[in-house]
C-alpha cells in the first residue's frame, strides 16, 4: 500500500465518526433502493408470472343478462382467444358469531365454467390451490378465496352458510384458493380498504349459480382472453366487443389495467417504482454535497501539504486522486453496507408484500444480482464526482506561496464599530460571533441550506401525519355526517323508503340515496366512477370548495365531482361532459360540472337526486339511504329484508385507522430518518468549522478563554445560523409539500390539506433537536484540539 | 555554458504588485553554480533569499531573466515540464521542515521513493541522517532538528541532482544546526550533490565552496571558498 493511501487511511480514521455519518447516509439511501426495488420487482414478476399460470383474464364485461351463445359469438370478434360467461353475486355470509351479530359480511359467489374447470382445461382466471387442485363434485361445494378464510379461521371441511334471496344454504369448503383476479381483495372501489374479515369471494359449480342465483340460466360477466399474437392493442379489442354487445344494452367493458385489483398492484408497483428511482437520488445528492464540501475544506487545509507534495513533484491528478480516494471509500462503505442491509430487508418488505397487502401465493423472495451491481455503481458515480469536484482546489495551489507561513486572515470593520451600541451593549464574544459571521458569508449559506433541508425533511412525514389525520377527519366528520350507509337490494320509492325507516325509534334521521356506476367521458378520456344522487337539501353530505374550504351550496342544478376525477378528464368547472350509463335502455346525458369539491378519499359525481330520477332511473327512485342513529340501528339494517349491505361510520373509521398503523411506523421512520439525516449535515459541518479553525481555536485558548467560552462563540454562530436556516427551510418545505401532494393524489386518495402553522413549529423543533445533537456531539472535538500542537509548528 | 555548470542564473528579477505599490523582491539576479558545489547564499530578512530559490525549484515563475539548468531554460518549461523537474531533479528543504503530520518519519521519507524510480535506499538515508530508531514516530512526536533530518531525508532520497534548502539551520539551536550542516555537508560529498543553502547567519560562510551575499533584491558578492571548512568549526 502506497503511503498516501496510508495517509488517507489515517485521515478517514481520525474523524470515524463524521465519515461513518456521511457512509450511513449513503446507506440508507441504498437501503432503502435494495430493500424496495427487489421487493417491487419480486412482486412485479411474481404478479406477472401468476397472471400467465392461471390464465388471467385480459378484457371483463359486466351485463345485466348474457346467454352462453351470445358468449360464443365474441369468439368471432378478432384477436378474442377464449370467452367465458360466468354469474357473479354478492350474498350474504352468515356467521354465528357474536362479534359478528351486526355485522353484514359479503361473500361474492362466482360459477366455475363447467367446461373448463382449471387452467388446463383452460379456466380464465384459474384457481390457485396451495396444496393440490381439487375439483367440485356436488352442488353444495365450494371453493374459498384464502384471505377471508385466514381471517375466519375458516377450514377445507368446514360447513359454511350463506343467505340469498331469503333463503339460507349451507355449503360444504372444499378448498381455500387463491386467484389473481383478487390479489388485492376489495369489493369495489368505493371500499377504499381491504378487509378480509368482512368480504370474501365463494367459487361454486355453475349449475349451483345458475339454478340458486342466476336469472333465468343467463350469465351477468364474461372473461376474455386475447391471443397473444394478436397485433392491434387491447383497447381496440375492448371497442369491438362493446360493439358487438350494444344490442344487449348496458354493460360495462374494461380492461385488466381498469379492473380495481390489477389497477391497485400496478399503482403500488409504478408508485414505488417512481419514488425509488428518486430516494438514492436523494440521499447519495445529500452525501455528495457534504464530501464536496468536506474536502474541499480539506484541501484548504492542506495547503501546505499539498505545496510540498507539488514541490517534491506530485501532478494534480495524483494529488486529487488522493484527496478523491476519501470520498470513494466513504462511498464504497456506505455503498456496502447499504448492500447488505438493504438485501436483509428486502426478504422482510417482499414477505410483507406476499402477507399483509396483496396475495400472489407464488411470491418468493430472489437476490437480485444487478441490483447489487447498479447500488454500488450509483455510490462509485457519486463519490467519485464529489471527491474530483471537492479537490478541484488542489490545482490552484501554487507551491511557492502555500509555503509562506500564513498571515491570520485579515478581519473587517463591519462599519458599527463607532456607534454607542456596538461599544457599550455588544459583548466581546459577541464581537467575535459577528465578525466570524459576516467573514464567511459564504459558509453561512452552505450551512444554512444544510439546516433548511433537515428542516424539510422532517416537515415532509410531519405533513404527512397530519394530512392523514385530517382527510380522516375531513373525509368521517366534517363531510359525510352519516352514522350508515346503507345499499338496497334494487329501487324503491324515496317517500317510501324514508317514511319507513323513520318509523324506528333507533333511527334519528334518514334520507334517500342513488348510487349507481357510470362511465364518465370528455372527448377521448373517460372514467368509470360511481355517480351519488343526493337531496338538495341533505344533511349528510356537506360539500367545500377545494382550495379555500368554502362551504359550497348543493343546488337542485348542482354538478359536483372531486379534484382527482375532474383533473383525470381534463374538466374545469363549466365544462361539459358526458354521463353513460351501465343500464339498458337508457341515453347518454350530457351535464355541464358547476364545482370541484375537496374529497380525499375515493373520487364520485354528485348529483341532485331530481336530475338522475329524471334522466335515468325513474320518479323518485332511490337504491339507498344515509341514517343517523346509535349503534342499535344496526340490529334494524341487519334485519331490514330490503337491505342489500351496510356500512357504518364507525367501523369504516376504525378500517382506516387499522390501516393508517403501519403508515404510522413507516411515517415515524421517515422522521427518524430525517433526524438522522439532518444530525450529519449539521455534525458535519460544525466538525468542518472547528477543524478549519484549530488555530483561531487555539489562539483562543491560549489567551485563556475556556472551552465552554470557545464552545459558547460557535454555538452562537450556529444559532444564527440555524435561524436563517429555518426560514429559507419554510418556503422550501412549503414548495416540496405541494410536489408531494401532488405526486400522491390518485383516483383514490388526494392531499388536499394544506400544512398547518404548527406542523411548521414542530418541524422547527425537530430540528434544533438535531442541531443541539450535533453540538453536543462536536463538542468533544473541542476539548481535544489540542492547542499547544496546532501552534507548534506548521505541521500539517 | 560551461560543461560543468549546472545552474547559471541571468537577470533573474521578480516584481510583486502590492496594490499601488511595487516590491521588486530580485533586482537583476545574475550568477553560475557548477555541479557538486556547496553554496551559501547570505542575506538579511527581506532580501530576496526564498524567492529566489523557489524559482530555482521550479516552484515560482520570475518576472524576467532566466534560469538555465543543464542548458534548459526554466520559464520555457510547461507546468508539466515543471512538474517533471521538481520530481527528478530538484531536492527541497523547507525552512519549517513541512512534513505530513499523519505520516511518520519513515513514511514522509517513502513519499519521496513513490515518485521516483532511481531513488536512494530509504533505510539507508535514514540512516545517514541518524533517525533510524526514530523511523516510527509521527513529526508531533519528534524535536525540531530531528523533524529537520526528515525533511532532509525525503529531499535526499529522491536522490536529486540539486538539494535546494531555505534556512534549515533557521529554527535550531546550534549544537543541531552544526549536526544538520555536517549532514548536508556529508551528503554534498558522498552523493555528489550540488546544494544550495540559505541562511542570514554569516558564519555559516565558511563550509561553502560558493558564498553568494544578497541584499534588496541584488547579489552584492559571489565569493569563490578555495579552501571550505569543516561545519566543527562553525560558531553561531
Ligand atoms: N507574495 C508576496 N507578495 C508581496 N511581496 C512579497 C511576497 N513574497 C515576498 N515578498 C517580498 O519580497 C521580498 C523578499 O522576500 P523573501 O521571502 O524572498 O525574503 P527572504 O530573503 O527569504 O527573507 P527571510 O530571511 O526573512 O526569509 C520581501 O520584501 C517580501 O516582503
Ligand atoms: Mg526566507
Amino acid at each position: 500500500m502506497g503511503v498516501l493511501n496510508r495517509r488517507l487511511i489515517r485521515m478517514i480514521m481520525s474523524s470515524k465518526g463524521q465519515n461513518l455519518a456521511i457512509a450511513m447516509v449513503v446507506a440508507l439511501g441504498l437501503m432503502l433502493y435494495v430493500a424496495m426495488s427487489s421487493a417491487i420487482t419480486n412482486l412485479d414478476d411474481a404478479v406477472q408470472k401468476y397472471f400467465t399460470i392461471t390464465n388471467a383474464a385480459d378484457i371483463y364485461v359486466e351485463i345485466p343478462a348474457i346467454s352462453g351463445s351470445e358468449v360464443n359469438s365474441l369468439l368471432s370478434v378478432s384477436g378474442v382467444e377464449a370467452a367465458q360467461g360466468r354469474v357473479v353475486w354478492d350474498v350474504n355470509f352468515l356467521s354465528d358469531q357474536k362479534a359478528d351479530e351486526n355485522q353484514k359480511i359479503t361473500l361474492r359467489v362466482i360459477s366455475i365454467p363447467e367446461d373448463a374447470e382449471d387452467s388446463k382445461d383452460g379456466m380464465i382466471h384459474s384457481l390457485y390451490f396451495q396444496t393440490k387442485a381439487q375439483t367440485l363434485a356436488s352442488d353444495d361445494e365450494v371453493f374459498l378465496i384464502e384471505s377471508f378464510a385466514r381471517a375466519r379461521s375458516i377450514e377445507v371441511g368446514d360447513e359454511i352458510k350463506i343467505q340469498y334471496a331469503g333463503e339460507d344454504h349451507a355449503l360444504k369448503v372444499k378448498g381455500i384458493v387463491s386467484s389473481s383476479e383478487y390479489i388485492y381483495l376489495m369489493q369495489s372501489e368505493q371500499s377504499l380498504l381491504p378487509d378480509f374479515s368482512n368480504f370474501g369471494i365463494l367459487y361454486v359449480r355453475e349449475s349451483f349459480a345458475m339454478r340458486s342465483i342466476a336469472s333465468n340460466g343467463q350469465y351477468n360477466q364474461v372473461l376474455l382472453t386475447v391471443r397473444d399474437s394478436f397485433d392491434g392493442n387491447h383497447e381496440s379489442v375492448r371497442k369491438a366487443v362493446e360493439k358487438k354487445l350494444e344490442h344487449l344494452g348496458a354493460q360495462r367493458v374494461y380492461l385488466r389495467e381498469d379492473q380495481v385489483s390489477s389497477r391497485m398492484v400496478q399503482e403500488e408497483i409504478r408508485g414505488n417504482k417512481q419514488t425509488m428511482s428518486i430516494v438514492p437520488v436523494i440521499f447519495l445528492g445529500i452525501a455528495a454535497a457534504i464530501m464536496f464540501v468536506m474536502i474541499g475544506r480539506f484541501v484548504r487545509n492542506d495547503k501546505v501539504t499539498i505545496g510540498v507534495l507539488k514541490a517534491m513533484g506530485y501532478n494534480n491528478r495524483k494529488i486529487m486522486t488522493h484527496y478523491s480516494l476519501y470520498a470513494v471509500s466513504i462511498g464504497i462503505t456506505g455503498a456496502v453496507l447499504g448492500v447488505i442491509l438493504g438485501s436483509l430487508m428486502s426478504v422482510y418488505v417482499t414477505t410483507l408484500y406476499a402477507t399483509e397487502s396483496f396475495n400472489v401465493p407464488i411470491l418468493v423472495f430472489k437476490f437480485h444480482a444487478w441490483m447489487l451491481f447498479a447500488a454500488l455503481g450509483l455510490a462509485l458515480v457519486f463519490s467519485v464526482t464529489a471527491g474530483y469536484m471537492g479537490a478541484r482546489g488542489v490545482i490552484q495551489i501554487d507551491p511557492a506561496a502555500a509555503m509562506r507561513p500564513e498571515a491570520p486572515q485579515s478581519g473587517k470593520h463591519i462599519g458599527l464599530e463607532h456607534t454607542r451600541f456596538w461599544n457599550f451593549w455588544v459583548s466581546f464574544t459577541e464581537k467575535m460571533v459577528i465578525r466570524n459571521l459576516m467573514r464567511h458569508k459564504l459558509r453561512i449559506l452552505v450551512l444554512s441550506i444544510g439546516i433548511a433541508l433537515t428542516f424539510m425533511m422532517i416537515m415532509i412525514p410531519i405533513y404527512l401525519l397530519s394530512a392523514f389525520l385530517d382527510m380522516f377527519e375531513f373525509q368521517y366528520s366534517v363531510m359525510q355526517r352519516m352514522d350508515y350507509s346503507v345499499s338496497l337490494n334494487g329501487f324503491m320509492a324515496d317517500r317510501d323508503l324514508v317514511r319507513s325507516l323513520r318509523d324506528y325509534d333507533e333511527i334519528d334521521y334518514a334520507e334517500g340515496r342513488l348510487e349507481y356506476p357510470f362511465e364518465v367521458e370528455n372527448g377521448y378520456r373517460k372514467k368509470a366512477t360511481t355517480v351519488i344522487g343526493l337531496s338538495p337539501d341533505t344533511k349528510i353530505i356537506h360539500f367545500y370548495e377545494l382550495n379555500t374550504m368554502v362551504p359550497m351550496v348543493f343546488r337542485p342544478n348542482s354538478v359536483f365531482m372531486t379534484r382527482g376525477l375532474a383533473d383525470n378528464l381534463g374538466l374545469r368547472v363549466g365544462d361539459p361532459f358526458v354521463m353513460k350509463p351501465y343500464l339498458p335502455d337508457r341515453e347518454d346525458q350530457v351535464y355541464k360540472l358547476t364545482g370541484i369539491i375537496r374529497q380525499d378519499l375515493g373520487s364520485n359525481v354528485y348529483m341532485p337526486l331530481g336530475t338522475l330520477q329524471r334522466d335515468f332511473f325513474g320518479e323518485d327512485a332511490v337504491n339507498g339511504a344515509y341514517i343517523q342513529g346509535g349503534s342499535d340501528v344496526k340490529d334494524v339494517l341487519t334485519d331490514a329484508r330490503s337491505v342489500s349491505s351496510f356500512m357504518s361510520n364507525e367501523d369504516l373509521q376504525n378500517a382506516y385507522l387499522d390501516f393508517m398503523q403501519l403508515t404510522y411506523i413507516s411515517i415515524g421512520m421517515i422522521v427518524v430518518i430525517g433526524m438522522f439525516l439532518g444530525v450529519a449535515i449539521v455534525y458535519n459541518t460544525v466538525v468542518l468549522m472547528i477543524n478549519e479553525r484549530t488555530v483561531e481555536i487555539a489562539s483562543m485558548r491560549i489567551l485563556g478563554m475556556r472551552i465552554g467560552e470557545v464552545f459558547s462563540v460557535i454555538s452562537r454562530e450556529i444559532a444564527v445560523i440555524s435561524g436563517v436556516g429555518i426560514v429559507l427551510g419554510i418556503p422550501l418545505a412549503s414548495w416540496a409539500l405541494a410536489g408531494i401532494g401532488a405526486y400522491f393524489t390518485t383516483d383514490l386518495y388526494s392531499f388536499a390539506t394544506k400544512p398547518q402553522f404548527i406542523d411548521y413549529v414542530y418541524a422547527g423543533i425537530i430540528t434544533l433537536v438535531s442541531i443541539i445533537i450535533s453540538l453536543a456531539l462536536s463538542y468533544r472535538k473541542i476539548i481535544r484540539a489540542n492547542f499547544v500542537d496546532a501552534l507548534k509548528n506548521q505541521v500539517s | 555554458m560551461e560543461q560543468n555548470q549546472i545552474l547559471s542564473i541571468s537577470q533573474l528579477k521578480k516584481h510583486y504588485l502590492m496594490g499601488e505599490v511595487t516590491v521588486e523582491a530580485l533586482r537583476g539576479v545574475s550568477f553560475d553554480v557548477n555541479a557538486g558545489e556547496f553554496v551559501v547564499i547570505l542575506g538579511p530578512s527581506g532580501s530576496g533569499k526564498t524567492t529566489m530559490l523557489n524559482i530555482l525549484g521550479g516552484m515560482d515563475q520570475a518576472t524576467s531573466g532566466t534560469v538555465n539548468y543543464r542548458g534548459e531554460i526554466l520559464s520555457d518549461f510547461s507546468e508539466k515540464a515543471l512538474t517533471e523537474y521538481r520530481r527528478n531533479v530538484v531536492g527541497f528543504v523547507f525552512q519549517f521542515y513541512n512534513l505530513l503530520g499523519n505520516l511518520t518519519a519513515r513514511e514522509n521519507v517513502e513519499l519521496a521513493t513513490e515518485i521516483i524510480s532511481d531513488h536512494l535506499s530509504v533505510d539507508e538515508v535514514m540512516e545517514d541522517v541518524g533517525l533510524t530508531d526514530r523511523a516510527d514516530h509521527f513529526p508531533a512526536q519528534m524535536s525540531g532538528g530531528e523533524q529537520q533530518r526528515v525533511a532532509i531525508a525525503r529531499a535526499v532520497c529522491k536522490n536529486p541532482d540539486l538539494l535546494l534548502c531555505d534556512e534549515p539551520t533557521g529554527a535550531l539551536d546550534f549544537e543541531t544546526g552544526i549536526q544538520i550542516l555536517k549532514l548536508l555537508k556529508k551528503i554534498n560529498v558522498k552523493y555528489k550533490k550540488t546544494v544550495i543553502i540559505i541562511t542570514h547567519n554569516a558564519s555559516i560562510a565558511i563550509i561553502a565552496d560558493r558564498v553568494l551575499k544578497m541584499r534588496s533584491g541584488e547579489i552584492v558578492e559571489n565569493i569563490i571558498n578555495e579552501m571550505p571548512m569543516d561545519p566543527e568549526r562553525v560558531t553561531w
